[in-house]
């Protein structure tokens, strides 16, 4: 049972003070040309760098570590040179939650949480007979020999059965690329910046049919890094701090690998699950949330949350793709930085630095005005993980 | 029978019965003795009541089209595209994923009646026999569609 009494104890104690990013454009550019000059512990330690001088805090400061899930704990203490009394490994929605939690206990003050992917340059192979994440979902390998595999083909079934249920239109659909595409081009930082209509979109190949090159995310290189700690330690720090407000999880795994939850439920049990616990935390709902961040390695992913967490009812998510709301000045920005389509698909912590940006009022021409309270939703296979942040009061 | 290597099965411990009796022309689910329920993919215990104890039923073969996608880009040697792949509702419940045989991409429907066959095809660890699908209607035979 949700206990609302101890999860509202932890409401707004624990702030992310520090960001850092690497600069995804010239890394990309760089793997294009077959250049191959950093690892993934190097992206990390790039990125780790700049949210350590963002935050103010010195290195020693730091005394938890959360490691990304494409680094090893131990490597990444040794290349950091940090001996820390606390250390994990998680994703990215679980690093902020295992961060939160420690902090709140007390068995760290400070925890970086720190991710590098060299996925590009490395060749990780995202489709065909070794599809990254078997070992953790059955279902992206196990049906092989009738040539399904890859995460994107389970969400082109589901986007299939999704349309056919729904009504939801290819044209509509495309409304998701084209308003991160927008974002993405006000963003210096984002690495596909050519402008992208709904016609562009259209003329785009099927990959896996119904979803297109431009609903797929991004491959490319690069690190985030964030550093957690006490809202009291924050307020003596020089940044504007944001704290943490909601947390709301589900699991949606029974018949998973059947693909029943994906293709009869669109994972909506889960989903509202999540809804339910975040927003009874946080004491808000989803009209207040001012910026949306939604984990999209395909576009599918934005309708889904956008009808499970009720920013709108159940199958009309389609009028509100293609509304222009989601994209710059509109009613709903979402995934402001360009997200994993448009942006750079660092799996959901460049999702996490941009609510740090946006409640900062540090996010230049794709600053969404007078942004106060930030919602990221994460829905990878039925894990469905969602944070509410809100800036502090001054 | 096809001559093209498609990609070899994962098999767990549990999967062995399964593939057994496909490559006897047979369609059978691990099912719980205790509460009846299948078990998809195979495993250790029932989800419903956690029983290790199991049959392997015979399915009837009959199922309707939930979903299908269609490969445009080729992610492996073996099976030119484009391609269509299939999640299956059989009679009995449980999803099965399976190529279309006999209809084309453009004629798939949801919901549309299937029925199982079962195809000889090459995997890259040799032969294997496996559970595809077929439109199920008065005038469509296996014969007719090969
Ligand atoms: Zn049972």
């Amino acid at each position: 049972m949700v206990d609302l009494a101890r999860l509202s104890a932890l409401r707004d104690t624990v702030a992310i003070v520090g960001v850092g990013e690497t600069d995804y454009p010239e890394d990309y550019g760089r793997a294009r040309r077959g250049e191959r000059y950093q690892d993934a512990y190097g992206y990390a330690a790039t990125a780790f760098r700049r949210a350590l001088t963002d935050s103010g805090l010195e290195r020693r400061d730091i005394d938890g570590l959360v490691a990304g899930p494409a680094l090893a704990g131990e490597r990444l203490g040794e290349v950091l040179g940090m001996d820390v009394r606390w250390a994990d490994q998680a994703d990215a929605v679980q690093a902020v939650v295992k961060a939160a939690l420690a902090v709140h206990a007390g068995v760290a003050e400070c925890v970086a949480l720190v991710y590098g992917n060299d996925q590009r340059t490395g060749g990780t192979a995202y489709g065909g007979p070794g599809a990254m994440g078997g070992e953790r979902h059955l279902a992206y390998t196990y049906y092989a020999p009738w040539g399904l595999t890859s995460q994107g083909a389970l969400y082109a079934l589901l986007a299939n059965r999704y349309m056919e249920v729904t009504g939801l239109t290819e044209r509509e659909l495309g409304g998701v690329a084209v308003a991160q595409r927008a974002f993405a081009r006000l963003n210096p930082n984002a690495v596909m910046r050519k402008p992208l209509d709904v016609e562009d979109y259209l003329a785009g190949r099927y990959i896996c049919e119904p979803l297109r090159l431009f609903d797929y995310c991004l491959v490319n290189d690069g690190g985030v890094a964030l550093i957690v700690t006490t809202a009291e330690r924050a307020r003596r720090l020089r940044r504007p701090a944001v704290l943490l407000s909601g947390i709301g999880r589900s699991d949606h795994n029974r018949e998973a690998t059947s693909l029943r939850p994906r293709l009869m439920d669109f994972y909506r049990p889960a989903q509202r699950n999540a809804a339910e616990q975040v927003y009874a935390m946080a004491g808000m709902g989803p009209s207040e949330v001012d910026v949306l961040q939604v984990y999209d390695s395909f576009s599918i992913h934005v309708p889904l949350a956008l009808e499970g967490f009720g920013f709108c009812a159940e199958g009309s998510a389609g009028k509100l793709l293609s509304s222009g709301d989601l994209g710059p000045g509109g009613r709903l920005p979402v995934n402001t930085s360009g997200g994993h389509l448009s942006g750079s698909y660092m799996q959901g912590w460049g999702h996490l630095a941009e609510c740090v940006r946006q409640l900062r009022g540090e996010a230049g021409e794709r600053q969404v005005p007078g942004a106060r309270t930030t919602q990221y939703i994460s829905d990878v296979a039925g894990k469905v993980t969602s944070l509410i942040y809100r800036r502090a009061r001054a | 029978m096809t001559t093209t290597p498609r990609p070899a099965p994962q098999r767990g411990i549990f999967d062995e019965p399964y593939w057994r009796y496909a490559a006897a022309g047979e369609l059978r689910l691990q099912r719980c003795s205790a509460c009846g329920s299948f078990r998809y993919p195979p495993g250790p215990a029932c989800p419903d009541c956690l029983a290790e104890e199991h049959e392997w039923t015979a399915l009837s073969g009959r199922g309707s089209l939930l979903a299908w996608t269609v490969f445009h880009r080729q992610y492996f040697p073996g099976i030119p595209v484009p391609y269509a792949v299939a999640a299956v509702r059989t009679a009995e419940g449980p999803i099965l994923i399976g190529n279309i045989a006999g209809t084309a991409v453009g004629d798939l429907i949801h919901g549309m009646p299937l029925t199982a066959v079962f195809e000889d095809v090459t995997t890259t660890d040799g032969p294997l026999r496996i559970c595809q699908w077929t439109r199920l209607g008065p005038s469509s035979t296996l014969e007719e569609q090969e």
